[in-house]
């Protein structure tokens, strides 16, 4: 218990204010059994049957129910939830992983390594989002006895983001019950069963979602909640109102706006920490068409970068709760590099590159005129600001609002934008989620958050081929960093703020194990105090 | 001269018309001086983030999110505000009557087929199909001054219908059939300077109508997002109420006081147009 607290301090320093993270001021307590954890969330998922999902909504319920081989701990390591010990062959295409004893579904049968390999080259290798690409080179499992399974890679990948991709995206579903022909359309999805602490109890549409304490749980003791009660809150300020009522105990991934955090925390009862999403928090970034003459030149995209004053957006549209980026990767990442320029404020420097770029301003004082796409709230706002930004430098901007889905086809299918802001979350492991956007080979018209921007630079694919297989972690290490000073040298996509993201809490919840990535722990550990 | 003096001595009998006027008429002096007294981008940054109304000269109403002027704002909200109510509302009178007056005049087959379709369109809940129209077209002034007409022409269309069944079998109109006068003309010249009193007040109403539509797309983030109007001025406040209510309780007042006026002013309209209260 010390050493977690011990990680939770550490985290909590590295919040850029003062008054988040507070939980460190908790002391060693004994845990005390029952209660029931309200947790408030933004919608009703998609579906509880986490091992085909991918969204934060699903993956956070889902995963009380629906447990992961390991989780991420907050210093990159890597701890068993399902798996006793793990290891992997020094050329990275055989991994190895040891099941614990005595681990059954919630329906009494026993968890084995069938229901592992099913889990990922059934379920997660077809249906989850990021498995079609990640597990692509998964290609078959071995099975020396019910407690091992050992993964066959036909292609090399490296440790972490394999790892990464398991903790996170790799929820294990029993065989006997999911082994169907089309599991989407298969009703036993609506009840899932699986190893976690919690056994689903019952979904009342865009009112509620229930767990109920699975008796049977491994651990003795845990789970310590007899309940846990998601409840479905669509408006932030109704979610803020929920917590000063005493309503709710918890929200996770910045359940309130940032205008109503401030006076959320000054609450006594009321705790914000900023660690526990850590390893999927995203950059905003400006994706850049280059089909388009002007944004093809680099002087032109650097003057772009130039006209932002970064500060002020982490001011204005975060409340101070962000901090000026400087690439795709997060500057609190072990994987950024940190020899990269600080992106400043010049407007007269960008003023110069653009008539040097040979787009001098025109009768009516504009050089030129740029569509720019938000999408979401705080991103509109950005939206606003960088029109505001770019009409210093003589660039007139059109700001084009369109829903999700005509927003993303308008980005990936029709390639018909200049400008678009885009949140470039890591999740886990820039792998997952991030080489895309600059890797020539994923331009790839229709996926979404993929390469929309027509970058093609041989340099950057080399890059990214390396990142992907290098089993040496120091080897890799050098190759991500290599891409991160390609892409700040190309700005094929102009970083904007890179922004924190905050959970929050009543007082009386204590979190048991932290981890950079809570939402999608069991929480089987975490109790209330009476 | 005489005529409309009398028209206004009705009016004016209304206290809250006059009222009403006063509004509207400081809403359009806003809107049609504002390029003139607030030259350049009305969106521009001026100054700090969030300052207060009323705690500097520089910013009498304060600022907002982005640090904007939020009187600038509110002077160039008023065109949007009320060029959208003018535009929606005479093109919904345009469809309203074209449509109306066919039904009520013709009747029978086709006046049946204009009315059902008309039936079709009221039964679609207005702002439910605005929303739809305004995501379809791409959110623009244009987009929105047309979705907001789709919608609202339908009472307009019914007035009209049930004015010209009124009139049609009247001995003045028969007369012109008799005479040999071509249905338009009868339509146009006859019949329509008679039912025009209710159709102004109507269209004065949904003028006010189509300036809580603009409003509540805008607020949605549907509006045009590179103009300002009120609404969206009110729906970029909504995420920092509580903590500046100002920023869209500013706006929020103005679209209050500029659909308020304009309802007063229909009222009067009413009561002036009534021939029935002309003796009062």
């Amino acid at each position: 218990m010390i050493s977690r607290r011990t990680v939770l301090a550490m985290g909590g320093g590295l919040s850029l204010l003062p008054w988040v993270g507070r939980l460190v001021a908790q002391e060693a307590k004994q845990p005390s059994s029952g209660g029931v954890l309200r947790v408030a969330v933004y919608d009703d998922p998609r579906s509880i049957f986490s091992p085909i999902e991918t969204g934060d909504l699903e993956l956070t319920i889902g995963s009380k129910i629906f447990e992961t081989l390991l989780r991420l701990k907050a210093d990159n390591s890597f701890e068993g939830v399902l798996a006793e010990s793990w290891k992997y062959s020094p050329d990275g295409t055989q991994y190895e992983f040891r099941l614990r004893d005595g681990i059954h579904f919630h329906d009494g049968k026993p968890l084995t390594s069938e229901d592992v390999a099913f889990s990922i080259l059934q379920l997660g290798k077809k249906y989850n989002a990021f498995g079609s690409t990640l597990f692509a080179n998964v290609t078959s499992a071995d099975l020396p006895d019910a407690k091992t399974v050992v993964f066959k890679l036909t292609k090399p990948m490296p440790p972490f983001p394999f790892l990464g991709m398991l903790a996170a995206f790799g929820p294990i579903a029993p065989k006997h019950l999911y082994d169907v022909a089309d599991i989407l359309k298969n009703p036993q999805i609506n009840k899932p069963v699986g190893s976690g602490p919690f056994r689903f109890k019952e979904w009342n549409r865009s009112s509620s979602i229930v767990l109920d304490r699975n008796p049977d749980f491994r651990e003795k003791a845990q789970p310590y909640l007899d309940q846990i009660v998601f409840r479905i809150i669509t408006d932030p300020g109704a979610r803020a109102a929920a917590f000063e009522a005493d309503e709710i105990d918890a929200g996770v991934n910045s359940p309130v706006s940032k205008a109503d955090l401030k006076r959320i925390s000054e609450l006594p009862f009321i705790a914000v920490d900023a660690t526990g999403n850590k390893a999927t928090e995203g950059v905003n970034a400006l994706e850049v068409n280059l089909r388009r003459k002007e944004l093809s030149d680099v002087r032109v995209r650097r003057a772009i970068s130039m006209a932002i004053d970064r500060a002020f957006i982490c001011n204005a549209v975060y409340s101070g709760m962000a901090a000026p980026a400087r690439g795709p990767i997060r500057s609190d990442s072990f994987l950024f590099e940190p020899a990269l320029p600080e992106l400043a404020l010049n407007v007269e420097e960008a003023n110069k590159l653009l008539d040097e770029a040979g787009y001098p301003k025109g009768a009516d004082g504009w050089r030129f005129t740029l569509n720019i796409d938000p999408n979401g709230d705080d991103l509109n706002v950005i939206g606003e600001y960088i029109k505001q930004a770019i009409a210093n430098i003589g660039i007139n901007g059109n700001i084009i609002v369109s829903d999700y889905a005509t927003h993303n086809a308008r980005i990936y299918t029709d390639y018909d934008f200049d400008l678009s802001i885009q949140v470039i979350s890591t999740l886990v492991d820039p792998q997952i989620s991030v080489f895309d956007y600059y890797w020539s080979k994923a331009i790839s018209k229709g996926r979404w958050q993929t390469n929309a921007t027509d970058y093609r630079n041989e340099e950057m694919d080399k890059a990214i081929d390396v990142a992907e297989s290098a089993i040496d972690a120091d080897q890799r290490l050098a190759a991500v960093r290599q891409i991160q000073t390609i892409a700040a040298r190309d700005l094929p996509l102009i970083p904007l703020v890179e922004y924190e993201s905050h959970n929050v809490f009543n007082k009386r919840v204590q979190l048991g194990s932290t981890g950079p990535v809570w939402p999608l722990q069991n929480w089987a550990d975490a109790w209330l105090e009476k | 001269m005489e005529p409309l003096l009398q028209f206004w001595r009705r009016y004016r009998q209304n206290r809250g018309a006059v009222f009403g006027l006063a509004i509207v008429l400081t809403a359009s002096a806003m809107a049609l001086l504002a390029p003139w007294l607030f030259p350049g981008d009305p969106r521009r940054i001026a100054g700090a983030p969030y300052i207060a109304p009323f705690v500097t000269w520089q910013f009498p109403l304060g600022t907002d999110q982005l640090g904007r002027d939020i009187f600038v704002q509110l002077f160039y909200g008023a065109r949007v505000s009320l060029l959208v109510g003018i535009a929606a509302s005479l093109v919904t009178a345009l469809i309203g009557c074209t449509i109306g007056a066919l039904a009520g005049f013709y009747g029978g087959r086709l006046g049946a087929l204009l009315m059902r379709g008309t039936e079709m369109f009221q039964t679609i809940p207005d702002i439910m199909l605005a929303l739809v129209l305004v995501t379809i077209l791409q959110a623009s002034l244009l987009s929105v001054i047309i979705s907001i007409a789709i919608v609202s022409w339908t009472t307009v269309a019914r007035v009209t219908r049930a004015e010209f069944l009124k009139f049609r079998s009247q001995d003045f109109v028969l007369a012109c059939v008799v005479m040999g006068m071509p249905s338009w003309r009868i339509i146009v010249s006859q019949i329509f300077p008679n039912v025009l009193p209710p159709i102004v007040v109507m269209t004065s109403i949904i003028a006010a109508g189509a300036i809580l539509a603009e409003s509540s797309l805008s607020f949605l983030g549907l509006g045009d997002p590179n103009s300002v109007s009120w609404g969206m001025m009110t729906g970029a406040g909504r995420s920092v109420f509580r903590n500046a209510w100002y920023v869209s309780g500013i706006p929020g007042l103005a679209i209050l006081m500029a659909v308020l006026g304009i309802n007063l002013v229909s009222d009067g309209l009413n009561d002036a147009l009534n021939p029935r209260r002309r003796e009062r």
